[in-house]
């Protein structure tokens, strides 16, 4: 029975895997190709917030500060060298460095604090980056409430290049972090978000692994706003916006935390919903305000099913 | 329905006959995923001591922290005079009439030795002072640290301060979970004396390590072993069963 | 001297204005263990209720009774419909006051739109005071005197009354204010009003402080009382005000020499600065926050 439910979902998974990969070479609309390639690096931005959320328990209301940092060193790197691979790498490394930076120093106040505080301090430190993204005085750098423009490699404009490129990364980052959570550590990290004292009293150093699981999940989270620059082209300060991480943990909240999968079900949930009732919105004035309902929906499923999407499918399909 | 303490001092055997004050029937709790209690019966009689036993761990604390409705999630049945309790929440359940000292004593850190009995003699002037004034007489030694802070205080004065509080709230039924725990001797003995002083007008539930001191003022016991009382019966019927002290509490 | 005094007065003022926001934040976290997400959000209701009543009734004080009030209102609905049925689950609470944070600030778009509006400032509180060349503005002595009474009666409240008694027993430990008979459930949702309802008036004050309001300001406002809150340490009652009256202050002289966006940025690092090397804050006691 069990066996035959995982060749069953295998089956699917590669079916699904194939299709996309397939199907850019036979239908490829500009459109089509930029809301999949958005849907992917919010994937990867909702599972690397997973990692954080469903597998350590840590609540985080600034992932948005990595996703950003991602951002913005594409966007400056890009322009720097006008599109170059070469600048382009170096932004994405300093990128990738900086986060890990920003992970390490969040990672100390993590293990100082309990969990709503957490909260309050990453959504300070995204809003500030926020402020200092707008800046007049940063303009030179940053561009200040305009923003940035980004220039995009030559080749990775010729068809459903950046698509192939993002589904790429994506894949690899799903099997680096799948294997991360099977690892002894990722058990640690599930053990400290039942019992956190249990954990220390078995020996394990709970502050090391604090301060790894938010370096990690920024990390992966800044290569997720790397990848979402290629799609969108350009920086605003609106990157660390609370808004994107609202996204994430509704993302996530709602394909169901802690297995990675599900993080990706609720990026294409929610960034096709996103689509849809933004382009209604501007003919239905109501509608325009669908934030409002993306948030009740956020606090109904916070109260009513925690385990969200995934978690439920998994319980429906374990009680059959 | 509130049981308060009797206002008649009590006569002979009549205690024996009226309904059991407090009755748990077939309890079991959980904490987390824990199945802490798996079956604990037990009853309280009127105006009686009654004492509650086993080794660490067994579940004593749990089971009276399941009666004053601490414990989130728990089936079975624990009547309080006659009345389902097992459901109310906490500060009903004292309402109804139980008074508690649990086992860290539950002093409060930043409010004085005064507030705390100011905290729970909520009623008229008169009936107030005639409370305060009996445990004051009962715990002098409170007199002297009034305006001390509950976390300035030794753990002697803490202990004190939690059984005065729960005399200042005459309620019927007081439950208290190791009440001894590193009491100087004579501290011991002064405790003792107002248990038994209490029993003139209620009831005890009892949890006590100390079992020189639990047989000496208790009527009854109760044995507990991994979360189910495993025996009942008169205290003096297991002072006399050396093989049985020996084994569930490692005397 | 007079470029230090104005500075001193100004930062007098938005101290009193964080104070405001950071005592309820504070005293709610204190009692319920509850960090309220959603406090931002009242704060900028409160604004535009008190906007809305100004430009209606031209009566300050009708302005300040009516938002006030519907600030203590919305706590009340958010204390009962979101946290009372998950007490102990912190997770779910942090979780849902950001939604409803979310939510409210949404909603105050539908009706005043997601722009800067101009607020209605009396004529008592137009201009200044000169005072041997120091200017002292009329609305800040407003915000100065409010914050000064709100906080010496919290104080009389909190030591002279019974239900101060309860809720300094109940920070202390709320479990065993229960044992003791006390529904301290409905004291949970009554401080949780007054929260709400002081930051509320916060958001009031802070309409005629700045002449305008948007519907973006409850974040940033709701950010700067939680640094207020961590430099002063949680459970310190003096220890917010402190806090509100350093992070004000230093705030205002920064500003002096820096952009906001920068002295944003300072605050931010002082906050980071307190977690790491004091994290139960400059007053705070380490066993409550730990
Ligand atoms: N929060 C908890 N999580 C897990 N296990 C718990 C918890 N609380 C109690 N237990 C377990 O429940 C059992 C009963 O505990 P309880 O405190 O009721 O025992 P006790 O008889 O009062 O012991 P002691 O004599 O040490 O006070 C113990 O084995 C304890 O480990
Ligand atoms: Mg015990």
């Amino acid at each position: 029975m069990k066996k035959r439910g995982r060749l069953f979902w295998t089956a699917v998974s590669v079916l699904v895997l194939a299709g996309l990969v397939v199907f850019p070479t036979m239908w490829a609309p500009v459109w089509l190709l930029s809301l999949a390639g958005q849907i992917m690096a919010f994937a990867l931005f909702a599972m690397s917030f997973d990692l954080l959320f469903g597998y350590a328990g840590v609540i985080s209301f600034g992932q948005a500060a990595f996703w950003g940092i991602g951002g913005y060193a594409v966007a400056i790197a890009s322009r720097a060298g006008g599109g170059a691979i070469a600048t382009l790498l170096l932004g994405a490394v300093a990128g990738i460095l900086l986060a890990a930076a920003l992970g390490l120093v969040e990672g100390f106040i993590l293990s100082r604090v309990k969990a709503g505080y957490f909260a309050m301090v990453t959504l300070a430190i995204s809003q500030i980056l926020l402020l200092l993204a707008s800046s007049q005085n940063l303009r030179p750098l940053t561009g200040g409430s305009d923003g940035l423009n980004v220039y995009v490699p030559r080749f990775l404009l010729v068809g459903p290049a950046t698509y192939y490129l993002l589904f790429a990364v994506l894949v690899l980052s799903f099997v680096v972090l799948y294997r991360f959570v099977r690892s002894p550590a990722g058990l640690v990290w599930r053990g400290m978000r039942e019992n956190e004292s249990r954990i220390e009293s078995l020996g394990y150093n709970v502050l090391a692994y604090k301060v790894a699981v938010n370096v990690v999940a920024g990390m992966f989270a800044a290569v997720a706003g790397m990848l979402y620059m290629l799609v969108i082209q350009i920086a605003t300060p609106e990157l660390f916006g609370l808004s994107n991480s609202l996204d994430a943990l509704l993302m996530v909240i709602i394909g169901g935390a802690g297995t990675l999968v599900g993080p990706v079900v609720g990026a294409v949930i929610l960034v096709l919903a996103e689509h849809e009732l933004s382009s209604i919105g501007s003919s239905v004035p109501f509608l325009s305000h669908w934030l409002i309902l993306f948030g009740l929906m956020f606090i109904l499923i916070v109260m009513a099913a925690p385990r969200g999407l995934m978690g439920t499918l998994d319980k429906i399909r374990d009680s059959i | 329905m509130v049981y308060t303490r009797s206002a008649t001092e009590k006569t002979g055997d009549q205690a024996n006959d009226s309904p059991p004050v407090l009755v748990l029937e077939n309890v079991h709790a959980y904490v987390g995923s824990f199945h802490i209690l798996q079956g604990v019966s037990l009853q309280v009689r009127d105006r009686h001591i009654t004492v509650l036993l086993g080794r660490n761990g067994a579940g004593k604390t749990t089971t009276v922290r399941t009666i004053m409705g601490l414990v989130p999630r728990s089936t079975g049945g624990i009547r309080l005079a006659g009345q389902e309790i097992r459901s109310l929440p906490p500060d009903e359940i004292a309402r109804r009439g139980v008074a508690y000292v649990p086992e860290d004593a539950g002093i409060f850190p930043h409010l004085t030795v005064a507030e705390h009995l100011m905290l729970v003699s909520g009623g008229n002037g008169a009936s107030r002072t005639a409370a305060l004034e009996e445990v004051l007489a009962l715990f002098p030694d409170l007199k002297q640290a009034w305006r001390k802070r509950g976390g300035a205080l030794s753990g002697g004065q803490r202990q004190m301060l939690a059984v005065a509080r729960a005399f200042v709230m005459r309620a019927g039924l007081l439950v208290i979970d190791e009440p001894s725990k590193g009491l100087a001797p004579v501290m011991v003995e002064r405790l003792m004396e107002s248990l038994l002083r209490f029993k003139d007008h209620g009831s005890v539930l009892l949890v006590e390590q100390n079992f020189l001191m639990a047989s000496r003022i208790s009527d009854d016991f109760y044995l507990i072993d991994h979360g189910t009382t495993i025996r009942h019966g008169a205290m003096a019927e297991l002072v006399a069963d050396r093989e049985l002290q020996h084994r569930y509490l490692g005397i | 001297m007079e470029t230090f005094l104005t500075l001193l007065f100004s930062g007098l003022s938005t101290a009193a204005l964080y104070y405001l926001l950071a005592a309820g934040l504070s005293l709610s976290f204190g009692l319920l263990r509850v960090l309220n997400f959603a406090h931002g959000a009242v704060f900028v209701w409160g604004g535009y209720t008190g906007m809305f009543v100004y430009q209606l009734t031209h009566s300050l004080a009708l302005a300040v009774l009516a938002g006030t009030l519907l600030g203590g209102a919305l706590g009340w609905v958010l204390e009962r419909t979101l946290l009372r049925p998950a007490y102990g689950n912190i997770v779910v609470q942090v979780l849902t006051t950001l939604g409803a944070f979310y939510v409210l600030s949404e909603a105050i778009k539908i009706p005043f739109g997601p722009d800067q509006v101009g607020v209605g400032v009396p004529a008592f509180l137009h201009g200044a005071w000169m005072l041997r060349g120091v200017a002292v503005v009329k609305v800040n002595v407003l915000l100065v005197s409010v914050g000064l009474l709100v906080w010496g009666l919290g104080l009389v409240w909190l030591t002279r009354t019974r239900l101060g008694l309860i809720v300094r027993a109940g920070i202390d430990n709320p479990e065993m204010v229960m044992a003791l008979g006390i529904p301290i459930r409905r004291v949970f949702t009554a401080v949780f009003a007054a929260g709400a309802a002081l930051a509320a008036l916060g958001g009031v004050l802070a309409g005629q402080y700045f002449g305008a309001l948007s519907p973006d300001m409850g974040l940033q406002n709701m950010l700067n009382a939680f640094i207020v809150v961590v430099v002063g340490g949680l459970g310190s009652y003096n220890g917010t005000a402190v806090g509100a009256l350093l992070v004000g202050l230093i705030g205002a002289f920064a500003s002096y020499y820096l952009p906001s966006q920068i002295v944003g940025a300072v605050n931010v690092l002082i906050m980071a600065l307190v977690l790491i090397f004091r994290p139960e804050g400059l007053f705070g006691e380490k066993e409550v926050v730990v």
